[in-house]
């Protein structure tokens, strides 16, 4: 049964001027409420499991989408999917999303949910996920979302980190013009944990990205690395937020766009950094390429301080190459339409080199055939 | 083990003389908002009949109105009870002998006419709701510049063109206390620079709550003709007062062709002060606006001055301190739209917390279709010297065209261990070292205000800000 929302989604932690219309979003979402029958692939020490003990924590981790959002999860027919990753082990996780697949036959789901899930062209999916990080683990997930056709998927993420674990997510959305996208992720890390997120995204008819992670224990760590190149006329609505509670914790957001014909962007990036967070330090930095005169770029890089002694500072450029930059490639025989696409290459390559080598997916690799066009580029890690 | 060194608030009691406020010499509107209210104010002020209909829209405008809830709080703020307007009962005059003996020692202590004897073109001072003073010296005025209230000006030659500038910047429409301000406006001046005058020395208004639980709503209309040169400057300052006091006056900013105007205001209200002004500034071919913003004062502080750069090459320069001490929230900073090709903004905004203070900093830089080459680039940089502070940056740019080259930079920190280190080993002591170090984080912005013509200023910011620390 697909279930039609309106939800307000994305919000500025706190808001500025309504005329900007970056406040938060207003967004439909048409979904059927059932798990879709994602490829799932494990290595090393995770496991899925049915413990239940983790259930109330890992709901109460707040979201980039927040409350609406996350009580509209709460309000689903089926418990999340939940992995956990051994203590002391390391581990992968790959869970591919290939929504024009006609047939199912797929790990990790019933058989008569794979049938009935058998997603058309015009597609809906919605899959939860919690995943605990156990002490000491090293995890990295990758996530692959695809669709060359119309759809709408909505995919979200609970994540807890133990003290010493680290869990690298990596998500790449490749989809059409036509495909409408949400996904949500909540982290909380605890003592001595990390979190980094790779994100890479290509075109979509409308993209809503959220991410908040809590670093709620002493010397926790995030980093996330976002990049992203529109279609020709997508939405794309972003919030990341990092809280700093604990002691000394870091964490860093670097965005690279590149944005076309008229589409319409809007990133919200916040580091908040709450009384008690002694010896924080918080970077963010956004960097924006336009390459066409009716595209919309809208940026809020907001620093929240309750905090005495931190360390925080964002930057953010919009709008052309500098113009060192063309005269270096142009006085090298490089036409500026080259340059342009010269640059937003290595921006969105510099963002998939942080993604792990492994064996259990090709996604690295396909994600560098998306932008060059070609299956090895040889580039320096 | 890390020593922390006091910081004082600014001293405000310089500012907190209010001998013996006494209601029968002064004339009130009662509190609240009516028609008829409005109708009164009119009548009193002997308004044209375009400028009553107005105050009348502006009204409904006003009654429909919501009011915001994206900023500090303005739940204190009871605007059923607030008296629109209050005026003493004396007429303007431009001889300061004839000024009521309590009115003008109050300026005098403030150092008005000592600055204006000093180093000012014109001063005009308003009282409550009501310019009390007014001269402009006769060279300036010799030149054709026209420095006088608003009031006088909406009956004399210049009627015309104020009814064609009025609230065009900054219409009722705006937000709910520009809606306000349209109904109940009261004072404020008109400044006309003609064509290629350049005004070498400042114009100043300087603005004085004394009646509790009122609100003044000055209006400042300044039009700066092609090619001509003018730095205006505004100083607040109010009295302590227990009943919440309201503050929503509107400057309004016509930069010709060519011509430069720079706007300097140090608003030092007490902390009873709601502060809610607008200031707009619309800046034709190759003119530059520039903004000069100290924000020490006030309880609840809306503060956002906004260029619109309309014509090919025009430019803002944005400079601002903004002091948050304890009980205030101080939410500040600059709005800039770029529609002329090849326009620039250069903002350069810092902020410090203490004591439980808050401050704001929120900008927004919009970039339009038409902004070929547009430069933006705002530089924020905000100082906490305690834990009990906060300290928010909240900007945003809507940025419309790929030619554009928009930079945004922000950096929030307390005192640097190292920077203490550098100086204690050179034979500074600790607070010593702190006291330079927040004199260095203050003075880039402090040095474009200018001192040499205000004593309030002087007063505030060399000697609480910078001279009380250890």
């Amino acid at each position: 049964m697909i279930q039609e929302r309106e939800l307000i989604i994305n919000h500025l932690p706190m808001k500025t001027w309504y005329w900007l219309k970056i406040n938060d979003k207003n967004a439909k979402i048409a979904v059927k409420n059932e798990d879709f029958p994602a490829e799932v692939l494990t290595k090393g020490g995770i496991a899925a499991s049915e413990d239940e003990s983790f259930a109330e924590t890992l709901s109460g981790i707040e979201t980039g989408m927040g409350k609406e959002f996350e009580a509209y999860i709460e309000s689903q027919l089926y418990l999340p999917d939940l992995f956990v990753a051994e203590e002391g082990k390391d581990a992968e996780l790959s869970i591919r999303f290939d929504y024009d697949r006609q047939s199912a036959g797929v790990a990790g789901n019933d058989a008569d949910a794979a049938d009935d899930a058998a997603v058309p062209a015009k597609g809906q999916a919605l899959n939860l996920y919690h995943v605990v990080a156990k002490k000491g683990s090293n995890l990295t997930i990758y996530t692959d979302h695809l669709s060359r056709n119309e759809g709408t998927a909505v995919v979200d993420f609970r994540i807890l980190v133990e003290a010493g674990a680290k869990v690298k997510l990596v998500q790449s959305h490749r989809f059409s013009e036509d495909f409408r996208f949400f996904s949500n992720v909540g982290v909380k890390v605890e003592e001595e944990g990390s979190f980094e997120l790779v994100t890479v995204a290509f075109s979509g008819k409308e993209m809503n990205l959220a991410l908040c992670t809590d670093l709620s224990g002493d010397r926790s760590r995030a980093r996330y690395d976002i990049g992203y190149v529109s279609g020709n006329a997508s939405d794309i609505d972003q919030n990341y937020l990092i809280r700093y509670r604990g002691k000394d914790t870091e964490g860093e957001i670097f965005s690279n766009g590149v944005l076309k014909g008229t589409t319409v962007k809007r990133f919200r990036g916040t580091i908040d950094f709450i009384r008690g967070c002694v010896g924080a330090k918080g970077a963010e930095k956004e960097d924006v390429l336009l390459l066409d005169d009716r595209a919309v770029n809208k940026t809020a890089p907001l620093i929240l301080c309750g905090e005495e002694d931190v360390e925080g500072e964002h930057g953010a450029t919009i709008g052309k190459l500098a113009d060192e930059v063309l005269f270096y490639l142009r006085a090298r025989g490089v036409s500026e339409e080259d340059a342009y696409s010269l640059i937003a290459n290595g921006r969105m390559n510099s963002v998939i080199e942080r993604i792990p080598e492994t064996d259990l997916t090709d996604l690295k690799k396909e994600l560098k055939r998306e932008v060059f066009g070609v299956d090895e580029i040889e580039t320096e890690a | 083990m890390k020593q922390k060194t006091q910081v004082d608030d600014v001293n405000r009691s310089l500012y907190d003389f209010r001998y013996g406020y006494d209601e029968e010499h002064y004339y009130k509107v009662d509190e609240g908002l009516t028609a008829e209210i409005v109708e009164t104010i009119s009548k009193e002020k002997n308004d044209p009949e375009w400028m009553r209909e107005f105050r009348l829209k502006s009204l409904e405008l006003y009654k429909k109105a919501t009011v915001p809830d994206w900023g500090p709080s303005l739940d204190g703020l009871d605007l059923d009870h607030i008296v629109t307007y209050v005026r003493p009962k004396t007429k303007m005059t431009a001889n300061w002998d004839e000024v009521p003996a309590e009115i003008k020692e109050t300026f005098e202590k403030l150092g008005i006419p000592q600055a204006e004897r000093e180093s000012l073109a014109g001063v005009g001072a308003q009282y409550d709701s009501e310019l009390v003073y007014h001269n402009i010296r006769e060279e300036v005025a010799a030149q054709g510049v026209i420095y006088t209230d608003l009031e006088s000006a909406l009956h004399g030659p210049y009627a015309e063109m104020i009814q064609k500038h009025f609230m065009k910047l900054l219409p009722p429409t705006d937000h709910k206390f520009m809606a306000l301000h349209g109904a109940v406006w009261s004072g404020g001046s008109f400044v006309y620079v003609p064509p290629g005058v350049k005004v070498e020395i400042p114009l100043q208004s300087y603005f004085r709550l004394n009646a509790p639980g009122a609100g003044q709503f000055e209006h400042t209309l300044i039009i700066v003709d092609e090619g001509a040169d003018l730095h205006f400057i505004e100083g607040c300052s109010a009295p302590k007062y227990n009943i919440a006091n309201l503050h929503a006056g509107a400057v309004e900013l016509y930069v010709g062709k060519n011509a430069r105007l720079r706007y300097s205001t140090i608003e030092n209200w007490s902390k009873n002060m709601y502060n809610l002004n607008s200031k707009r500034a619309l800046v034709e071919e190759g003119g530059k606006m520039e903004f000069v913003s100290g924000s020490f004062g006030s309880h609840v502080s809306y503060l956002y001055p906004m260029a619109i750069l309309k014509g090919n090459g025009a430019r803002l320069d944005y400079t601002g301190i903004t002091f948050a001490g304890e009980g205030q929230e101080l939410d500040t900073g600059m709005k800039v739209a770029h529609i002329g090709e090849n326009t620039t903004s250069v903002v350069s905004a810092k902020s410090i917390s203490k004591s439980g203070g808050k401050s704001v900093f929120r900008s927004s830089v919009t970039v339009g279709e038409n902004a070929k080459n547009a430069k933006s680039t705002v530089d924020c940089a905000s100082l906490m010297l305690d834990d009990e502070s906060r300290s928010d940056t909240i900007p945003v740019m809507d940025i419309r065209n790929s030619n554009a080259d928009v930079g945004h930079e922000a950096k929030i920190g307390r005192i640097s261990d190292d920077a203490i280190f550098y100086l204690m080993s050179r034979g500074m002591s600790e607070e010593d070292a702190r006291a330079m170090i927040v004199s260095g984080f203050a003075d880039n912005v402090s040095k474009e205000l200018p001192l040499e013509y205000a004593v309030e200023m002087n007063n505030l910011i060399r000697l609480e800000m910078v001279g009380s620390i250890g």
